[in-house]
């Protein structure tokens, strides 16, 4: 822009014919630019892969797949960002070609600074080809969301932490490991994959797992105190963040342990989880519970998403 | 092809064009010219790891300021600046190509070639700089593209864990970049060219002149200064280089030009046995009426007209065909005003003009066809004398001339002894290969030993024989002859046709032109055949319209196309839509035909022509599709028959809005087309299942077979 405005200048100026010529270069350079690089952007797809899991204050990675649909030219040089909810991401995705009527799959790696749902709403999808001189923009709207857990922390169960904490309340006696029961069934969401029957999944021909001894029937119940006192502030906050995050990694250990764990918070709780399963319903339970005000029960709404949030 | 050589072949394409371009001007010497090609070529061999090291680095950096300081001294010790800054911007280049190690150097190296032909723009005019440009609007791109993939790579691999080898492996790739993609880059030179001469045509041409910037530059002909050397002029028979450029119009005039055009530079009028130089005498500003500016001395009804373009020369003159009445030189824009050029007069018929710049000058010379006008016809008595003078010597000239002319009554028959002695006895021959004579008189030399000569020496003996007699004289510089450039339509003078003669003053008559050189001269003139030659002319109308309608386009030929175009429009539109100057019959109200005056008409005509040329370019292009697709069908057997038939169908089909998925089969197609009604589906049908049997079926298609499908598919759409 600025060798333009110069050259424009000097030929002004001058009256040099010759500088007007590269003036007028300069400047179909940038229009041809402009064209080429709205070209590229026509006819783009893109899809929107995100993980399995994702905890807060970690990195998880996001697909996004670009399709092509544009039925000769390649389109060059992609710049990708993902426009969520809790503002742009350190890296965008990029895509040096993609061919016409194919697809290329790029990602980044995002860290989503708070539990709950993060909200995906477009792809900003940007190319400066052919020449650097021009950046498009073109936004393909492909909402999604994803719930972030909380980010799992050792638990010292019992310790106090300030108004609100995690507790066992009902210890349960023996080893608490939880070993195969000898029984197989069909694979559910969230079984760890510790649990895949290999050989039978092989034979049968869909995943299949151990049936875990579901112990005792004793359930070891996490006490999470979620009214939020009047005048508490943002210590409260992040105090009420961390009570969270151990339980999250509380009820994984125990879990893991064999024991059936449940989070029980003023006025809701969570689903219970038997012993040995897959800790995602408690830690989705985790995920979407809020603060309330003193004495002001949650919107039923609230309380049902809280419930059986999933994505 | 890798990318990291594709890119570095680019890469050194786009700076030697911009190396060129700096060498332009003829400002670089030599040496230093050189010197800049072989480090360019030495630079091609700089490759990692040295490009990479830190300390190679700092090398560049520091040699880049040594440089910078050695320039500045030699400024300060008197060399030219002009020089000195372009060679360091060509070191400065240098440098960068001996440093290219990411995207931000090349595109560094990219912007220093493109800074380099903007400099080239104030260095030179010449057609080579329209060439340095064609190049760039296709290599220009090529750099663009591939620099700016290379940075955005580099951008995103910055945050890989391996980003020098991830980096690596992707310059190293021949799968990234294809020959598709760099022939459709250099493509684009077609629309940026387009869009480039819209612009340069549409931006207002100005010329504030706030800051000065460029210099005069001209091209070096000897004989037209302040003195002419006896025996320095000869030697440039042979220049072919073009500095004067003739058109006329008409029978007469182009019967005048063939029978050999003679365009006065300047005349000489002291002699001082060794040199012919000019009495100091004051220019007078020649008053212009108009455009028009009166050369004789007394009022003449002008005949032809002769169009003079005329390169830029170290010494401005006018150059002005025998029998000259006057000249029209076209106003000159400067700051959108339309300002008068600066003509002046000295005694001798030396014209010049006073606002030289760089692009040489454009004139019309109207001409007398009368045989006897002369130009000038006055000659004052003080006058007389100056023209008579001779240095003390010359005895044995002197001596010649008298005995010549001894018995000669009157001054024109002396004069034409003297001619008839000089020209016509075949005592004397032309020649360009004259050995030196030092401490002689070179007249006597010429006259009466050696007795050859080329042009200077004849008209010196001439004009000194003819003053011995009391005949007033001068020498006169000029050119004479020419060459006829078919492919530009004018006649071309070149260096080779610069000319010496002698103007003698005949009472009652005037100053009459009078040519002693025998005709040996012609035979030694620039060769006029040839595939060189012609080479040569191509080039040279070339340089002839890029300096009309390019380097010269200005402020008032844009109006003059605004006009045209106002007016084509005008005419565009229907009849009852214009004004009142026409009716229905396309007469006008004065009785005039409507039809059409000449630029508007062709402007139209030209319009009208390229939309036709399109339509027909549409046309063919559709039309060789499907001779294409019949002729591969015809030649490749049934099967190939039956494919070209399905791609008919589908092709036929996406007219109807109906295009096949990429994971439908034909057969899918066709069904699903029938199941959504589409009133051809029979045939769509029938000519898959024809395709299929065909292509997958084994069995071939008669000639009947394929036809009939053929008429069905054309009956469908």
């Amino acid at each position: 822009m600025l060798l333009t405005l110069g050259v424009g200048l000097a030929a002004v100026n001058t009256g040099n014919n010759l500088l007007y010529l590269l003036l007028g270069l300069l400047l179909s350079l940038l229009l041809v630019s402009s064209a080429i690089s709205e070209t590229t952007l026509a006819g783009l797809r893109v899809e929107r892969r995100l993980p399995r899991r994702a905890f807060a204050g970690r990195p998880f990675f996001v697909e996004l797949i670009v399709h092509n649909d544009k039925r000769r030219r390649p389109a060059w040089a992609l710049e990708m960002e993902d426009v969520a909810a809790d503002g742009p991401a350190p890296h965008h995705a990029f895509v040096v070609r993609v061919d016409a009527r194919a697809r290329v799959v790029a990602g980044y790696h995002r860290v989503a600074a708070r539990r709950g749902w993060l909200a995906f709403h477009a792809v900003r999808v940007r190319t400066r080809f052919p020449f650097g001189l021009v950046q498009k923009e073109r936004v393909v709207e492909c909402p999604d969301r994803l719930l972030v857990y909380p980010a799992p922390e050792p638990a010292l169960p019992g310790r106090p932490d300030e108004g609100c904490h995690a507790e066992a309340l009902e210890p349960v006696a023996g080893d608490g490991r939880a070993m195969p029961s000898g029984w197989l069934r069909d694979y559910r969401r969230g079984d760890p994959a510790r649990d895949i029957h290999w050989r039978r999944t092989a034979a049968v021909g869909h995943v299949v797992v151990h049936e875990r001894d579901r112990g005792d029937g004793r359930v070891v119940t996490l006490r999470l105190d979620e009214v939020r006192p009047s005048g508490a502030d943002a210590d409260w906050d992040r105090a009420f963040e961390r009570a969270i995050a151990r339980a999250a990694g509380a009820a994984a250990e125990l879990l893991a342990k064999g024991h059936g764990v449940r989070v029980v918070g003023r006025y809701t709780a969570s689903p219970v989880v038997p012993g040995g399963a897959s800790p995602e319903p408690i830690w989705r339970w985790l995920a979407l519970v809020e603060p309330v005000a003193h004495d002001e029960p949650p919107a039923p709404a609230a309380r049902g998403d809280a419930q059986t949030g999933a994505r | 092809m890798r990318f990291h050589a594709l890119h570095k072949g680019v890469t050194y394409l786009v700076s030697g064009l911009g190396l060129f371009a700096l060498g332009l001007g003829g400002e670089l010497d030599p040496v230093a010219r050189i010197a800049l090609w072989i480090g360019w070529v030495a630079t091609w061999f700089v490759e990692p790891p040295l490009v990479s090291s830190h300390r190679w680095s700092r090398l560049m950096t520091w040699a880049v300021l040594a440089f910078l300081l050695v320039q500045v001294v030699r400024g300060l010790l008197g060399a030219p600046p002009l020089a000195l800054g372009l060679e360091f911007a060509a070191v400065l280049q240098l440098s960068r190509l001996a440093h290219r190690r990411t995207a931000i150097d090349h595109q560094q190296i990219a912007l220093l070639a493109f800074l380099h032909v903007v400099a080239a723009s104030i260095l030179s005019v010449a057609l080579t700089y329209a060439l340095v440009l064609l190049g760039m609007l296709i290599a220009l791109p090529w750099m663009l593209v591939l620099t700016q993939l290379r940075r955005e790579v580099e951008r995103d691999l910055a945050g890989s864990v391996r980003p020098d080898a991830d980096l690596r492996r992707l310059l190293e790739s021949r799968r990234l970049i294809g020959g598709g993609l760099l022939v459709w880059i250099a493509s684009l030179a077609v629309p940026l060219f387009a869009i480039t001469s819209v612009l340069f045509l549409l931006f207002p041409r100005v010329g504030v002149g706030l800051v000065p910037i460029g210099q005069v530059h001209g091209r070096r002909v000897a004989g037209f200064g302040s003195h002419v050397e006896l025996g320095g002029f000869g030697t440039i028979r042979d220049d072919p280089t073009v500095v004067l450029r003739v058109r006329v119009e008409g029978t007469d005039a182009r019967r005048m030009v063939e029978a050999g055009l003679r365009l006065r530079g300047t005349s000489f009028d002291r002699y001082d046995g060794r040199r012919w130089t000019r009495s100091p005498d004051r220019a007078e500003a020649i008053g212009r009426r108009g455009t028009y500016y009166a050369i004789a001395d007394r009022p003449v009804r002008p005949d032809l007209a002769v169009h003079i373009e005329l390169e830029p020369l170290d010494e401005p003159v006018v150059f002005l065909p025998e029998r000259t009445v006057g000249i029209e030189v076209p106003l000159r824009m400067r700051a959108g005003v339309p300002v008068g050029r600066r003509i002046a007069r000295a005694r001798g018929l030396d014209v010049r003009y006073l606002d030289a710049d760089d692009r040489g000058l454009s004139y019309v010379a109207w001409v007398s066809t009368d045989p006897a006008f002369v130009t000038e016809t006055e000659l004052e008595a003080h006058e007389r004398a100056r023209y008579l003078a001779l240095p003390d010597g010359l005895a044995r000239t002197r001596a010649l001339a008298t005995s010549l002319t001894r018995g000669a009554r009157t001054d024109a028959e002396r004069v034409d002894r003297l001619l008839r002695h000089l020209r016509d006895s075949g005592r004397y021959r032309y020649t360009l290969e004259l050995a030196g004579s030092p401490g002689r008189d070179p007249l006597d030399v010429f006259l009466f030993e050696r007795r050859a000569g080329h042009c200077e020496y004849f008209s010196t003996a001439l004009a000194v024989m003819a003053r011995a007699v009391g005949v007033p004289s001068r020498n006169v510089t000029g050119f004479v002859g020419g060459w006829w450039n078919p492919y530009g339509g004018y006649h071309a003078i070149r260096q080779g046709d610069a000319h010496s003669w002698v103007e003698v003053y005949l009472d009652g008559r005037g100053w009459v032109t009078v040519d002693p050189t025998p005709p040996g001269r012609d035979a030694l003139r620039p060769s006029e055949s040839g595939w060189a030659v012609a080479l040569a002319a191509m080039l040279d109308a070339l340089e002839s319209r890029w300096d009309r309608y390019v380097v010269g386009f200005d402020l008032g030929t844009q109006r003059t196309l605004l006009d045209r175009l106002r007016e084509l429009f005008a005419r565009a539109r229907p009849a009852s839509h214009r004004g009142s100057g026409g009716d229905e019959t396309g007469r006008r109200e004065d009785g005039s035909a409507g039809a059409s005056s000449g630029p508007s008409s062709s402007a139209a005509g030209i319009a009208i022509a390229l939309l036709a040329a399109g339509v027909a370019i549409v046309a063919a292009v559709a039309f060789g599709r499907r001779l294409a697709s019949r002729l591969r069908a015809w030649s490749a057997g049934s099967q190939a028959a039956a494919v070209a038939l399905f791609r008919d169908l589908e092709r036929a089909l996406r007219r109807h809005g109906l295009r096949r998925r990429p994971d439908e089969t034909p057969r899918r197609f066709a069904e699903r087309i029938a199941r959504e009604g589409f009133r051809g589906a029979p045939t769509v049908l029938e000519v898959t299942d024809t395709y299929l049997e065909a292509r997958y079926g084994g069995r071939s298609l008669s000639p009947e077979r394929i036809r009939a499908a053929r008429a069905r598919l054309r009956a469908m759409r």
